[in-house]
C-alpha cells in the first residue's frame, strides 16, 4: 500500500517544491520511485504465496473496502511499473531540460505511477476502477504535457475520450458483476463465478468489462489513441508503452481471466488477425505485441499464461529500451523520420548497437529474450488450432519484418537524408539507462530460467493456476521442445527478411490516416457541430429568456409530477402557530418592495427595490426563529448587490416595458412560480409518511457531534458529504466564472 | 472612478470590524448562530468593500484561487482523515484542549471542515467579483 501511496503523496507535495530548484524535484521524484521499487522488491522477497490484505474500510455500508492483493501476479506487475518507472525518471533527468519539464512533469509522472500501482494492487473492483480512471486522467496530463502544441492537445484529448469511454463501460460492467456475485472483492467474485455465469447479465457484463480493457490496452479498433500519444515527451512514451498504462488491460485480463476466458479468446483471435501494421513503427508494434500477450493470457491456461508473462517482462525490457533509444536519436539528430535520418551506424555506434540488440530481441532472433517467449507462444498457438497458428506465424513474421526495417534504415540512412549532418553520439548519462534495459532483454534469453522462473511461478500461484511451472522457461527448452514451433520461428524470421527486402524496394507512402482515426475525427466534428447548433438555438443572449427557462422548468416539472402522482392533498389542519404581527409586517414590506421593483423605471431603482424585499425577508426569517437563515439571507443580499454593481456596465440599456405579448407571459410565469412554491411547501406537510428526522438531529447534535447549533452540525457533520459536494461545485463554478470573464475581456481588449 | 471620501473612510473603519465579527461568527458557529459559510460571506463582503473604497487593489490577485484550492483541500483532508484513522470516511473526532489563558476548549475536527468552507466561500466571492470588476 505504501508503495502506491508514496508516489501519490509525492505528486501532491512536489508542486510545493516548485519555487525551489528543478534538480531537487527530479531527485525527490526519483527517490520516491526508488522507495516504491524497494517496497515491491521487499514484498516479493518476504511474503510467500498469495494474500489479500485489508487496509481500511472506505464505505463499509456499500461493501467498498480498500483491499490489496499482495500475491505474485500483482507484485510482478508492480515490479515492472516501479522498476521501469525508476529508470524512466533517471533518464528523464538527463533527457529533458528544465524549461522542457519542470516540477509539473515529475508531479504528473508520480501521479501516473501511483495510479498504476493502485490498479495492479487493488483487490476491490470499485477501488480498482478509481485508480484505473486516475491513470486515464494522469496520462491525459502527460500526453498533453507540451500543451502549446496543437497536436499534443489533440492526442491527449483523444486518449482521454477513448479510454474514459471504455472506463465508463467498464464501471457498468463492474457493477453488474458485483451485483450478480453480491461482492466487489475480486477473490469472492472468482469464487462465486458460477452465480455470475448463471445470471442473465453475464454476457453484457463481460462485454462491458472487455470494452474497458481493449480501449485501455489499445486493441484494434481502439488503438487510435496510442500513435497520437506519441506527441508526449519521449520518457512519457517509453513509460506508457513499455511498462504501464497499456499493461493495465493485460493485468486485468490475467486477473479476471477465468471469468472472460471464452469471450476474450474469440476477441483476441479476431484482433490478432487484424492488428499487424507497419505504420508509426514502435507505437503500432506495441499494439501488435499486446495482442500477442492478450492471446496468451486469455485462455487462462497455465503454460500459455507463463509464456505471456515472460513476454510481458521481455516487452517491458526491449520496448522500454527502444523508446529511450529513439528518444536519444531524436535528441541528437533532431528528427525521428525514418526517411530523413542520416546513417547512424558510424556516427552513433553505441546507440545503434543497443538498438539492434533490442530490435533483435523483439524480432525473436535467438538467443535473445524475445525468442524464448515467442517460441513458447508459437508452441501454444499450435495447440489452439490452425487459425491461431497461421495468425501467430504471420504476426511474428511482420514483427520481425519491422524490426529488420528499422535496423536497415538506420544502418544505411534514409532516402531523404542527403545533406543531413552526422549527429554526435549521446552522452553516457543518457545511454546507461537504455543499456541496462538492453542488457536485461539480452540476458532474458540464455538466463531466462534463473531470472524469471521464481517470479512467474508466484504469479501463477496468485492466479490459482498451479504452484509449479508447467513449462520450462529456458533457451534450451525453447529450442529443443518442439521442432514444429522451431520451424515456425524460422519461417517467421525468413518472412521478416522478405518484408524488409520488399520494404527497401518500394517507396513508402505518406503515412495514411488510420481508419478508426478518420471515424474519430468525423464523430468529434459532428458532435461539435451539433453542440454549436443546439447552443445557438437556446443561448439567445436575452436575460429574460434565460430567466423564463429557469422558472418554467420547475413550474412544469412540479405541476406535472403533482398531478400525475396525485400528490396534491391539502393538509387537514391549518398550521398550529401563526406568525406574529412583526413578521407579517416584514412580509408585507417584502411584497410592496417587489411590486415597486415591477414598476421601477430605472435599473438602479429596481435593484434597490429588490434588495429591500430581500432584507425584509431576512427580517422575517429572524423573527420566525431562524437566525442562521436570516444572517445568510442578509449577506447573500449584500453580495448580490455588489455583484449587480460590478455587472452594471455589461448590461444593455434598461427596458422595463417589454412588449405587449411578453409582459403578461412573464407575469403569469412569475405568479405560477411563486404560488406554486408556496403551495408545494404547504402541501408537503400533509405528504409526510414517516417521522421527521428533525428529532434525531435535535437529540444527537450535542452528544454525537459536540455542537449546540443544529443547523451548523447538520452542515459540517451529519450531512458533511453533501456539503463537500456543494463546496466542490462552488469552487468549480468560481473557477469557470473567472476563466470566462478573463477570456471575454481578453477578446474585447484585443 | 472617483470614490466618495465618506465611503472610503467608512470602509476603512468597517472592514476590520467586519472581519473580526466574521471570525467570531465562525468560532461560535458550532454552538450558536453562525458558521463557516456565513463568516466566509461576511469576510468576502469586507474584502470587496475595501476594494471598492480603496481603489488600490492589485491587478488580478491570485489569492482567491489559492483560497478556493486550500479550502477544498482542507475539507477533503478532514473528511478522509476518518478513513486514515481506521474509521469510516467523515467520522469526526473531538479534541479537548486545556489552553493557558482561555481555559478548556473543545476542538472538533468538524471545525476544521468548517474552516475549509470558510476559505472556499471567501475565495469564491472574491474571485468572481474581483474578476468581474477587473474586466471593466
Amino acid at each position: 500500500m505504501l508503495a502506491a501511496l508514496a508516489p501519490l503523496l509525492g505528486a501532491a507535495l512536489l508542486p510545493l517544491l516548485a519555487p525551489a530548484r528543478w534538480r531537487w524535484s527530479w531527485a525527490a521524484a526519483s527517490a520516491v520511485a526508488a522507495f516504491s521499487s524497494a517496497m515491491v522488491v521487499g514484498a516479493l522477497a518476504s511474503e510467500p504465496g498469495a494474500g489479500v490484505g485489508k487496509v481500511a474500510a472506505w464505505v463499509p455500508s456499500l461493501g467498498l473496502n480498500l483491499t490489496l492483493f499482495t500475491d505474485g501476479l500483482s507484485l510482478f506487475f508492480a515490479l515492472l511499473i516501479a522498476g521501469i518507472g525508476l529508470l524512466v525518471f533517471i533518464y528523464a533527468g538527463a533527457y529533458l531540460g528544465e524549461e522542457e519539464s519542470g516540477t509539473r512533469f515529475f508531479a504528473y509522472m508520480l501521479l501516473f505511477m501511483g495510479s498504476m500501482l493502485g490498479v495492479v494492487l487493488a483487490a476491490n473492483l470499485i477501488v480498482l476502477f478509481v485508480f484505473w480512471e486516475m491513470t486515464s486522467v494522469s496520462s491525459f496530463l502527460l500526453i498533453g504535457f507540451w500543451h502549446r502544441h496543437e497536436r499534443s492537445r489533440q492526442g491527449a484529448l483523444k486518449a482521454l475520450l477513448v479510454t474514459a469511454t471504455g472506463g465508463l463501460a467498464m464501471l457498468v460492467g463492474f457493477v453488474l458483476v458485483g451485483v450478480a456475485c453480491s461482492s466487489f472483492e475480486i477473490v469472492e467474485i472468482i469464487a462465486a463465478r458460477d452465480e455470475l455465469f448463471a445470471s442473465p447479465w453475464a454476457l453484457v457484463a463481460a462485454g462491458l468489462v472487455m470494452a474497458g480493457i481493449v480501449t485501455k490496452s489499445a486493441q484494434v479498433p481502439f488503438h487510435l489513441w496510442l500513435p497520437s500519444a506519441m506527441e508526449a515527451p519521449t520518457p512519457v512514451s517509453a513509460y506508457l508503452h513499455a511498462a504501464t498504462m497499456v499493461k493495465a488491460g493485460l493485468y486485468l485480463t490475467a486477473r479476471l481471466g477465468p471469468l472472460f476466458a471464452t469471450a476474450a479468446m474469440v476477441w483476441a483471435g479476431v484482433l490478432a488477425l487484424r492488428q499487424r501494421d507497419l505504420k508509426a513503427l514502435l507505437a503500432l508494434s506495441t499494439v501488435s505485441q499486446l495482442g500477442l500477450i492478450l492471446a496468451m493470457l486469455a485462455p487462462a491456461h497455465a503454460a500459455a499464461t507463463a509464456a505471456g508473462l515472460l513476454h510481458t517482462l521481455n516487452h517491458a525490457a526491449f520496448k522500454g529500451a527502444l523508446f529511450l533509444l529513439v528518444g536519444i536519436i531524436e535528441h541528437q539528430a533532431h528528427s525521428r523520420d525514418i526517411e530523413r535520418l542520416p546513417r547512424l551506424a558510424a556516427s552513433m555506434p553505441l546507440s545503434f548497437t543497443l538498438l539492434c540488440l533490442a530490435a533483435a530481441s523483439m524480432a525473436g532472433v535467438p538467443p535473445f529474450g524475445g525468442f524464448v517467449s515467442k517460441e513458447l507462444f508459437l508452441s501454444q498457438a499450435l495447440e489452439l488450432g490452425p487459425l491461431v497458428t497461421v495468425a501467430a506465424v504471420a504476426g511474428s513474421a511482420l514483427t520481425a519484418g519491422y524490426c529488420f526495417v528499422l535496423i536497415r534504415a538506420l544502418w544505411s540512412g534514409g532516402r531523404d537524408s542527403a545533406g543531413q549532418a552526422a549527429p554526435a553520439e549521446a552522452s553516457a548519462g543518457l545511454l546507461w539507462v537504455p543499456a541496462l534495459l538492453v542488457g536485461l532483454a539480452v540476458a532474458l534469453g540464455p538466463l531466462a530460467a534463473p531470472l524469471s522462473t521464481g517470479l512467474i511461478e508466484r504469479s501463477l500461484a496468485g492466479l490459482g493456476q498451479g504452484a509449479t511451472l508447467p513449462v520450462e522457461l529456458s533457451l534450451t527448452h525453447a529450442i529443443g521442445h518442439s521442432p514444429a514451433a522451431l520451424a515456425m520461428s524460422a519461417v517467421a524470421l525468413a518472412g521478416g527478411l522478405a518484408v524488409m527486402v520488399w520494404w527497401a524496394r518500394r517507396r513508402p507512402l505518406a503515412v495514411p490516416q488510420l481508419l478508426s482515426d478518420r471515424c474519430y475525427n468525423q464523430a468529434s466534428e459532428a458532435l461539435e457541430r451539433w453542440s454549436a447548433a443546439t447552443t445557438r438555438a437556446y443561448m439567445s443572449g436575452l436575460l429574460w429568456r434565460y430567466a423564463a427557462f429557469i422558472l418554467a422548468v420547475p413550474v412544469l416539472g412540479v405541476a406535472v409530477t403533482l398531478v400525475v402522482a396525485g400528490g396534491l392533498v391539502w393538509p387537514a389542519a391549518a398550521p398550529s402557530a401563526a406568525p406574529g404581527p412583526a413578521a407579517l409586517a416584514a412580509g408585507a414590506t417584502a411584497v410592496v418592495a417587489v411590486l415597486a421593483a415591477c414598476r421601477a423605471r430605472t435599473r438602479l431603482a429596481a435593484i434597490i427595490a429588490l434588495g429591500t424585499s430581500g432584507f425584509a425577508l431576512a427580517l422575517m426569517f429572524g423573527l420566525l426563529g431562524a437566525p442562521d437563515l436570516a444572517l445568510t439571507q442578509i449577506l447573500v443580499e449584500t453580495v448580490s448587490m455588489v455583484l449587480f454593481l460590478a455587472a452594471f456596465v455589461f448590461l444593455p440599456p434598461y427596458q422595463p416595458q417589454g412588449t405587449r405579448v411578453v409582459r403578461p407571459l412573464h407575469l403569469s410565469l412569475s405568479l405560477a412560480f411563486g404560488f406554486g412554491a408556496a403551495a408545494l411547501v404547504y402541501v408537503a406537510r400533509a405528504a409526510r409518511t414517516t417521522d421527521s428526522i428533525a428529532d434525531y438531529f435535535l437529540r444527537n447534535s450535542l452528544t454525537e457531534a459536540g455542537g449546540r447549533n443544529v443547523v451548523n452540525v447538520i452542515l459540517v457533520d451529519f450531512r458533511g458529504l453533501d456539503t463537500l459536494g456543494e463546496i466542490s461545485v462552488l469552487g468549480i463554478a468560481a473557477l469557470a466564472c473567472v476563466g470566462l470573464v478573463r477570456l471575454t475581456s481578453g477578446r474585447l481588449s484585443r | 472612478m472617483k470614490v466618495s471620501p465618506i465611503l472610503a473612510v467608512t470602509a476603512r473603519l468597517a472592514a476590520p470590524v467586519m472581519v473580526v465579527f466574521a471570525v467570531v461568527l465562525y468560532a461560535k458557529g458550532h454552538n450558536a448562530a453562525g458558521g463557516g459559510f456565513i463568516a466566509g460571506l461576511l469576510t468576502a463582503v469586507a474584502v470587496v468593500l475595501s476594494w471598492v473604497a480603496g481603489a488600490g487593489r492589485p491587478r488580478a490577485p491570485s489569492w482567491p484561487l489559492v483560497c478556493i484550492a486550500g479550502g477544498l483541500g482542507l475539507s477533503l483532508a478532514v473528511a478522509l482523515g476518518g478513513a486514515v484513522a481506521g474509521q469510516a470516511v467523515f467520522t469526526h473526532a473531538i479534541a479537548h484542549l486545556e489552553l493557558p489563558l482561555l481555559g478548556a476548549l473543545e476542538l472538533p475536527s468538524a471545525a476544521l471542515f468548517d474552516l475549509g468552507i470558510y476559505l472556499l466561500v471567501v475565495g469564491n466571492v472574491a474571485a468572481v467579483l474581483g474578476s468581474m470588476s477587473e474586466s471593466r
